[in-house]
This record gives structure tokens, sequence and C-alpha cells, in this order.
């Protein structure tokens, strides 16, 4: 018996693989560009009836900027808001260390968000803390609250009048204090959120609360390309 | 009342592959969370309702305070009896004078008020969170550091306690855990 003659599988077969391998990549190829194309058809489509915001509260009456300046943790006088160069944004936020709820994680929100942009972002927003609570927040102590959360929030402690006089011209009440039963200590009433003033000199959106950091963000990448007021249409 | 749930954030299209990944480590979290009946209130309520267990509170946590005057204690209680409770006052290991408080929202204005005794009708959850009720400690004698435990008592109607464990956690583990699918751990107690 002669062996049966060898079959010369070695050239067409290396043809066939590569016949499979080439339409494999092409078919491969067409997914991955359809999937593209289709992906960037829902990114438009979406974009349209999506919020623009993932986090930000668009406020119904831009806040205009304060013209308020008071001492910083360092007794120098500081803008509690500047009106920020193209490219830049300027934070706000008023609120008092012995605020057990409210303030530290609106803080602790905010200086998270912060942490997940590239350094070159976060060097062009400008946090500042007012309190409204000049009585117990002493410089110092604000400063280590501050540092706690953020170590570039700059803290600011005006006189509670003063503040009083800017918060009327953004529209919100006049600070209160109601006493804690049962402690010597007291309650301060302020603005709820964290405002952002763009280069136009308004703050057309706040953060309210706690959110994910990865969200705001998103909302402040978004805000330091400038106000665009096509965005509340 | 407490907000008993949050919505899940949508996520934008080019994300759709971080999502799913988050999704399925969430679902995964929630799997063990149910298995060892400390996860998430909607777990708690459930583990409640078939175990016909009393009132738990789970997920407590402590926010480590930057100011040592003042802190606030979260955490989801879980009323698995067939009658409402109330709440009438809560105590600490921390020190101090602790009350369950309100904050809320007047005219923008943020505002913080003790909250009376609550009741937690029978079958309910009630969530204390960051924006909400909250235990607030006014000058606790003790240093709160991350890490650290500190024993809850929570005094209901009728000489009924239930005592748990906050965990003393970053500011942020808050912010980003506030559903409990954070690093805060949760220690489960029952009434006595």
């Amino acid at each position: 018996m002669t062996p049966p003659p060898a079959r010369p599988v070695t050239r067409p077969g290396l043809r066939r693989g590569l016949w499979i391998a080439s339409v494999v990549v092409i078919v491969i190829s067409a997914i991955a560009i359809t999937v593209a194309v289709r992906r960037g058809a829902d990114d438009g489509g979406r974009r349209a009836s999506d919020p623009v915001f993932r986090a930000a509260t668009v406020m119904p009456d831009p806040l205009p900027l304060p013209t308020q300046a008071a001492p910083d943790t360092a007794g120098v006088s500081t803008p509690l808001a500047t009106r920020p160069d193209a490219g830049h944004l300027s934070l706000l936020y008023f609120g008092y260390t012995h605020c057990p709820d409210v303030c530290p994680l609106d803080m602790a929100s905010l200086a998270a968000a912060l942490e997940e942009l590239p350094e070159a972002q976060r060097a062009k927003i400008r946090v500042v803390f007012a309190s409204v609570d000049p009585e117990r927040d002493e410089p110092a102590a604000l400063e280590r609250w501050l540092a706690a959360y953020d170590p570039t929030f700059i803290g600011v402690t005006p006189p509670l009048a003063e503040t009083n006089a800017t918060l009327a011209k953004l529209g919100y009440a006049a600070v209160t204090t109601e006493p804690i039963p049962g402690s010597d200590g007291y309650a301060v009433s302020h603005p709820a959120g964290v405002y952002v003033y763009t280069p136009d000199g308004r703050a057309h959106v706040a953060f309210f609360g706690t959110n994910a950091p990865t969200d705001v963000a998103d909302d402040l990448t978004r805000l330091l390309g400038g106000w665009d007021p096509s965005w509340v249409d | 009342m407490g907000r008993l749930a949050r919505q899940p954030r949508r996520r934008s299209p080019r994300r759709t592959s971080t999502s799913l990944v988050v999704a399925l480590v969430l679902v995964g979290l929630a799997a063990a969370g149910c298995g060892s009946g400390s996860g998430t209130s909607d777990s708690a309520t459930t583990v409640a309702a078939h175990a016909g267990a009393g009132i738990r509170v789970t997920n407590a946590r402590i926010p480590a305070p930057a100011n040592p005057d003042t802190a606030a204690v979260y955490l989801t209680i879980t009323n698995g009896t067939d009658h409402d409770v109330v709440l009438e006052s809560v105590t600490t290991t921390a020190g101090g004078h602790a009350e369950v408080h309100r904050s809320s929202d007047e005219n923008g204005m943020a505002t913080m008020a003790p909250a009376g005794p609550m009741t937690v009708d029978a079958g309910a959850t009630l969530v204390l969170e960051p924006g909400g009720y909250h235990v607030m400690v006014m000058n606790p004698t003790r240093s709160l550091q991350v890490g650290d435990h500190v024993s809850v008592t929570l005094h209901f109607r009728g000489a009924q306690k239930v005592v748990t464990t906050a965990r003393v956690v970053a500011p942020s583990d808050v912010v980003a855990g506030g559903d409990g699918h954070g690093d805060a751990e949760s220690d489960d107690a029952h009434g006595h």
C-alpha cells in the first residue's frame, strides 16, 4: 500500500486562513463603524432632549456678582466672588463650621468633584466659603475646617450685616439663627447652593446637596467653556 | 419623611461600557449585601418582612467632623413590626447631646431644626441621610476619627431601644455612597 498522497494543504490552507482573517477583519470593522456611527447618532439625538447638566441646577434668575469683600483667614480683604476670566470659574458658598449636616457634605461633595478634574482645569476654579456665623467662625478655625476638605478653599468671615445686604441683592432672605434646645449651640440658616459664576458675571447654575463627584466634575468642565445661553432655551 | 430610594443616574452613551461594569459590580454588591443581611435599605426591608423582625437599624455612619464640636449620624430605621413605632430620643457613646434634626430648604435657604418624636409606620423604612433627617451630636466629648466606632442607641416609645454601631467614615464616602453602596459598613441591630 502506498500511503495516500500527502494532501497539498499548506498553501490553499494558508490562503483560506488569510481569506477568513480578512473577512473577520472586514466584518469587525464594519460592526465597529456601524456602532460608532449609531452611537454618534444616539449622542446627537439625545443631546437635544437631555438636560444639559448632570448635577447642576439652572437658577430661574441668574444671580448677579456680589460686590462684597471680606477678610480671608489671613486677614486680607478678599472679594466673595470675582468675575472670572475666560476659561475660569468662581464658586461661592455660604455656610458655617458648626453646621452638622449640610455644609460639611456640600464641601466634601465639591472637593471630591474637583479632585476628578485634571490639575489644569482645577487650577482655574476659585472657591470661596463665606461664613454666615462670624461669631463662632474664628479665622484659624475656619481655615482648619476648610483644609479638611480642600486647602485651596478660601474662607472669608464678613460681618453678618454686610452678608445680609449681599444676600438681599442675590434674592435671598437674611440669615437667621435658631437656638438648639438642650445645648448652648444654635443653627444658622444659609443659602443652600454652591453658586457658579461664569465669565459673564452671573451665576446661572448652582449645585445643591450632595452629588456624584463625576457628575459635578462633568458640569464644571462644561461650564469652564463659559455660559451658553442656548442651554436654557 | 426620608427619601426611600435614589434614582440611578443616567449615563451618556460614551460611558455605556463603564456603566455596564458599574452596574454589574453594583448587582454583585447588592447580592452580597442580601446574602449577609447587611445591605441596602431595600434588602433590610425584605429581610424584616420575611423574618418578622423587630425594629432594625442599619447603615449607621458618621462623617468625620471637621469641626470637633458637631457631628451627624446617618442611619436607616426599618420597622419590621406590625405596629407604628415612635423614635423619642437618641444617645451615643460619643458624648455630648444627641437629637434628631431635620435640614430643610426654605426659599433657597438651608435651615435646621429639631425633628421631634418621629413615627415610623409599620413596615416602613425611614432613611436618615444628608440634607434631611440626621442625628445631630452636639459637643461630642470624644474625638471622632475615620475608622472609629460609636455605639448609638435609639429609644422608642414604650421603653424599647435599639442599639447599633456607627462607623466614622470620610465625608467623601458619605457623599459617594449615600445609598449604602459605599464603603460605609453597617451593623445590624434588633430591638430588645
